[in-house]
């Protein structure tokens, strides 16, 4: 196996890591399976063309803007769309075994996208201030370019970032509790609307900043980029263990590098074959993925 | 002061609580008394905003009848509910943070009092919130009730599933806190431990409320195997 | 802008017919509880079988069909096998990537498939009128099943899993059995598909049609069998409606979507009182014949107590975390004895029940029928040996009929004999007699007041002719004089040889009604005997008005009678 390969799997795994973290997150604590995740990156992904091309924005800036705007849009699905169908179905005791937030998201996903073609129809986009990111590093016999050191510190950071917060800070505190028992905590003085709202806009700015790397990665800006990305996120957090941010890094690395094996061997669709394949199997053997508990039971099943 | 006036709750075609009013003085503990399913718990819960009733809950005269659970809290309904609701994956020092305010000197001083009120919690800071004993679960949350700064401390039956000598430590936490001028609503089904800490008293049967006035002035003779047996 | 005119052509009606094909299929599944998304896999699977078979081997088209729902089947079986373990999201997590390795498979093995081209110039023989015969059919087979007992206890099972084990149901034959139809139907919707558009290719069964059939379910709801038609109306005709605006239509569906489920959460066809419920009670409700008779309400099953079965439980222990809940607990109960368990709340009463119905594994200790240990066998099984129990919070199945509620339990609460010597419908209809809620068969258990749902819930229990009858807090939440009508019920079914255990708060109530009662205090049993010694018995009051009395050891005679089976 050339070390070429390994580079690549790190740089696969590290955009897979970033995408499939924030999806972890809002299912961890709120057992919202976001079906919405891919359209929530792509529209980061335009923003942040929107800075680039028509802003001229510097990509550091650009990353902002677009981690802002997917921030924003994920928050809008929490607080307008997800939050009035909790309460409508509670008040109808429809029950947990409900899988109506779930079709929600996923016509989210399809609004945001239908809007987004709308408005840019079914070009291809590229990034243009991406100078900055174009200069190779050599390690060794190894070429590092600046935009994978990007995508991997990006990665490596923000999801550490991340798992800081919640287990660390005040805030994190108050995602742990309300994800626990949004009464209680509401008893004591934390609002509950405010930190889903706040953890759906981090989950979405992750993704945002993933939209634009992958851009820039790919070249190729398109309406269809989160796609198959949510497909792959998919696989990544449930053999990670759905809510389990450790078991979701690992998977992240270990889909990538299954896939980049694969990929040098066989055509795309035995990738997906093996891809999926090995899901169907991980879940059959250990239900709860590779560290999971039982986020995932707890959260859809009654009681 | 705390009042309710009027208060009723319904669920589905129960009703839990009918009309049920109560005055929860300054500086004194008031407890409510009554057999299992007469409906207290569900009258603080809505007290806390927990459940939603009708009628009017007023806090030193403001009306938060109609406020989020979030706001009463932080107008200083403080709630230990029934069971307790720690959180299991927050460790016991997080538990007591939570809803405290963000001032650190605050939150020292007042950390300082809930570890001398119940100095057990000392050691067990840094341990999860399911790691914990029921007992030590129970100190928990009323500290971090405490924590919050409240004008009003609501206990829902803190002596429920502890062991007698468990019982004992508790009721005297509670004799302590309200002897600093704190003012207590106490719900128990341990009538007796709750009328020797208590100034005031009601019971509660079938959801209808009924003062007892002041503990000091019930009969010697007065019989709670009524109430239960 | 709107485009009426595309819902003219005939074109429109064979898209509608394959999409209300494809979402009974999801249906199926869904309304049992079964979170499957496999219904576009199995439709793959039907349309590659008629694709392959009528073009290469030109089988003719009906014998190709066939194979094609065979094939779906028999793959539905085993992916319900496999995923039956799994729960919720899990599983709908893993009946997708089914549907994605099927899609993968057929794009890669070319030499049958014909990979990512496809198979062109299939037979056209699915027009209208087969669709149209095909979908009124499976309609037909869906709604023949919801009527069975098989398909009634598929939907108590996705409204309360719990409860509905408790009177017998085998929760993972009753979902696979969902699976199974869910896959045949779907393997005929794929070979429709096949018979109707000449070609057929990977692309057809994509991510976006496995949104659309889930869509079309959630849409129309899947609480009526109304629901999938309703729903793959929606998503084939709004589509068309826009179709002049085609990146609008997609955005469009959304939307609607999202305001169907803001608005109608249970979806379109709750709007209407037609499911599987009305039919049920058009055709099967209860007799009545004897509302008014004399045969009233001594109906009750002649009871096949046989001597003195005794359930018994021995030094049964169970802790939660560092909770103790219960702790080497001792009782027995006798037929026809009515045996009362008493404590302050905590005490660990509940799970006293929850032990000796097999819902909870013991830690310690054993519970027996008649000699024989049942702590083993799950709780589907341990009711089949003649136990029956109600819960602390009524959990009937609130969508159903009263009536539907109790015939379900007559159904698959009891055995094979007890069925064959007496019908569901008169044991069902005897069990609500004999608790006096007769009246209320027809009215949906949801709406009932309380006091009525309590007794409903009774008569469920006892539509499964128990030996031996668990009541958690039935009293709970009634007004004095209705505890003490359903004191009566308890006298007199105890009087017909049934052992009844009771656990309430209402301490009076229970002093006037039991034989013998059992107090329960930290999770230890603190004093057991007739009411009167209860009564007077100082621990007792302790554990209940307070005081601070350290828990004892159960006198030991109390352990000794308890050993022996003492009766009243």
């Amino acid at each position: 196996m050339s070390i070429d390969l390994i580079k690549n799997a790190i740089v696969l795994g590290s955009v897979y890591l970033l995408f499939a973290t924030g999806f972890t997150l809002v299912f961890g604590s709120f057992k919202v399976m976001n079906l919405a995740h891919g359209a929530i990156m792509t529209l980061g992904a335009f923003v942040g063309i929107y800075a680039d091309n028509v802003l001229g924005f510097p990509i550091g800036f650009t990353l902002v803007v677009a981690a802002i705007g997917a921030g924003a849009g994920n928050a809008f699905l929490d607080a307008v769309i997800l939050r009035p169908i909790a309460r409508q179905s509670a008040s109808t005791h429809a029950g947990a075994e409900d899988l109506n937030p779930i079709v929600a998201t996923l016509s989210f996903g399809t609004i945001v996208l239908g809007l987004l073609v709308q408005t840019v129809k079914a070009v291809d986009f590229t990034y243009k201030q991406t100078d900055a990111l174009a200069k190779p590093f050599a390690f060794g016999g190894l070429t590092v370019s600046s935009l994978d050191l990007a995508i991997v510190v990006c990665a490596i950071v923000m999801t550490g970032l991340l798992s800081l917060i919640i287990a660390k800070t005040r805030a994190g505190m108050a995602v742990r509790a309300v994800a626990e028992d949004r009464a209680m905590a509401s008893a004591l003085g934390v609002r509950p609307n405010v930190v889903s709202a706040a953890t759906f806009f981090v989950s979405g700015a992750m993704a945002g900043v993933c939209g634009v790397l992958v851009g820039i990665l790919y070249s190729n800006v398109n309406v269809t980029i989160g796609d198959h990305l949510l497909l792959f996120g998919f696989v990544i957090v449930t053999v990670g263990g759905l809510g389990s941010l450790t078991g979701t890094a690992i998977a992240a690395y270990l889909v990538a590098l299954v896939q980049t094996i694969a990929n040098a061997y066989f055509q795309a669709a035995a990738v997906d074959l093996i891809v999926f394949g090995t899901l169907l199997l991980t879940l059959l053997i250990r239900p709860n993925g590779i560290l999971g508990k039982n986020a995932l039971s707890a959260g859809i099943a009654r009681r | 002061m705390l009042s309710i006036e009027g208060l009723s709750i319904a669920y589905g075609g129960i009703r839990a609580v009918r009309e049920a009013t109560l005055t929860v003085e300054d500086a004194a503990v008031t407890c409510l008394i009554g057999r299992n399913g007469s409906g207290k718990s569900s009258l603080v819960m809505a007290v806390a905003g927990l459940v939603s009733a009708s009628g009017s809950t007023r806090l030193d005269g403001i009306d938060i009848s109609r406020k989020s659970p979030a706001s009463r809290a932080r107008l200083g309904i403080s709630l230990v509910p029934e069971s307790r609701r720690i959180f299991g994956s927050l460790t016991a020092r997080e538990n007591l943070l939570l809803g405290a305010p963000r001032d650190a000197r605050v939150v020292a001083t007042r950390l300082a009092s809930v570890l001398d009120l119940f100095p057990a919690l000392a050691d067990l800071l840094d341990r999860g919130g399911h790691e914990i004993s029921g007992g030590q679960q129970q100190m928990l949350a009323i500290g971090r009730a405490l924590m919050c700064g409240p004008r009003v401390l609501i206990l829902d039956e803190p002596s429920l599933g502890l062991a007698p000598i468990v019982v004992i430590e508790v009721f005297r936490a509670i004799a302590r806190i309200a002897a600093a001028g704190q003012s207590v609503l106490l719900i128990e089904q341990n009538a007796k431990a709750a009328l020797d800490v208590a100034t005031y008293a009601y019971a509660m049967s079938l959801g209808k409320v009924e003062s007892l006035g002041a503990t000091a002035d019930l009969p010697s003779d007065f019989e709670l195997r009524d109430l239960y047996l | 802008m709107i485009n009426f005119a595309a819902l003219g052509g005939a074109g429109f009606l064979e898209a509608l017919l394959i999409a209300v094909l494809a979402a009974l299929s999801q249906y199926v599944v869904l309304r049992a509880g079964v979170f499957s998304l496999g219904t576009v896999g199995f439709m793959a699977i039907g349309a590659y079988t008629v694709a392959v078979l009528t073009v290469k081997y030109h089988v003719a088209p009906p014998l190709a069909v066939l194979c094609g729902i065979l094939l779906a089947t028999i793959v539905g079986v085993a992916l319900g096998a496999l995923v039956g373990k799994l729960r919720g999201a899990y599983q709908g997590i893993a009946t997708l990537s089914f549907v994605l390795v099927v899609e993968r498979i057929i794009a890669l093995w070319e030499s049958v498939t014909g990979g990512p081209f496809g198979i062109t110039s299939i037979p056209l023989f699915a027009r209208y009128g087969l669709l149209l015969a095909t979908a009124a059919g499976a309609l037909i087979i869906v709604i023949a099943l919801e009527l069975t007992p098989t398909g009634r206890k598929q939907s108590a099972v996705r409204i309360d899993e719990l409860a509905a084990a408790s009177f017998g149901t085998n929760v993972a034959w009753v979902n696979l059995v969902a699976m199974s139809v869910s896959a045949a139907i779907g393997g005929l919707a794929g070979a429709m598909m096949a018979g109707n558009q000449f070609a057929v290719d990977p692309t057809a069964f994509s991510f976006g049609l496995i949104i659309a059939t889930l869509a079309a379910v959630i849409i129309g709801g899947y609480r009526s069998f109304l629901g999938p038609l309703f729903g793959a109306f929606v998503v084939v005709a709004l589509p068309l409606l826009f179709s002049r605006h085609q990146i609008l239509a997609s955005t469009i569906v959304a939307i609607v979507t999202i305001l169907i489920l803001g608005f109608a959460p249970r979806g379109l066809a709750a709007l209407t009182r037609l499911d599987g419920e009305f039919l049920l009670r058009l055709f099967k409700g209860p007799l009545r014949e004897n509302r008014a008779g004399s045969s009233g309400p001594s109906l009750l099953m002649p009871v096949s107590n046989d001597g003195g079965r005794v359930l018994a439980a021995f030094e049964i222990a169970r802790a939660y975390g560092a909770v103790r809940a219960v702790d080497g607990v001792s009782l027995t109960i006798e037929s026809g004895q009515i045996v009362g368990l008493i404590g302050p709340n905590g005490a660990g009463k509940t799970s006293v029940i929850n032990l000796l119905a097999g819902v909870v594994r013991l830690d310690d200790g054993r519970v027996t029928v008649g000699g024989q240990r049942i702590d083993t066998l799950p709780a589907y099984l341990v009711q089949r040996q003649g136990i029956a129990r109600t819960f602390q919070a009524c959990r009937l199945f609130h969508e159903h009929s009263a009536w539907s509620n109790v015939l379900l339990a007559a159904t698959s609460g009891r055995s094979r004999s007890q069925r064959r010597e007496r019908p569901d419908r008169a044991c069902a209809q005897a069990a609500m007699a004999f608790t006096g809620c007769l009246d209320l068969a027809d009215r949906r258990a949801g709406d009932l007041p309380y006091a009525f749902q309590r007794r409903i819930e009774i008569a469920r229990a006892l539509a499964c002719e128990p030996r031996f009858l668990l009541l958690d807090e039935p009293a709970a939440g009634m007004t004095q004089s209705e505890a003490t009508d359903l004191g009566d019920v308890l006298r007199r079914t105890a009087a017909q040889g049934v052992g009844v255990l009771v656990v309430d708060h209402n301490v009076p109530w229970i002093l006037s009604l039991c034989d013998i009662v059992n107090v329960q205090h930290m999770g230890k049993i603190i004093a057991c005997g007739p009411p009167a010694a209860i009564r007077g018995d100082p621990q007792v009051i302790s554990a209940y008005i307070g005081g601070y009395v350290e828990a004892h050891e159960p006198s030991s005679e109390c352990g000794n009678a308890n050993e022996a089976g003492v009766g009243a």
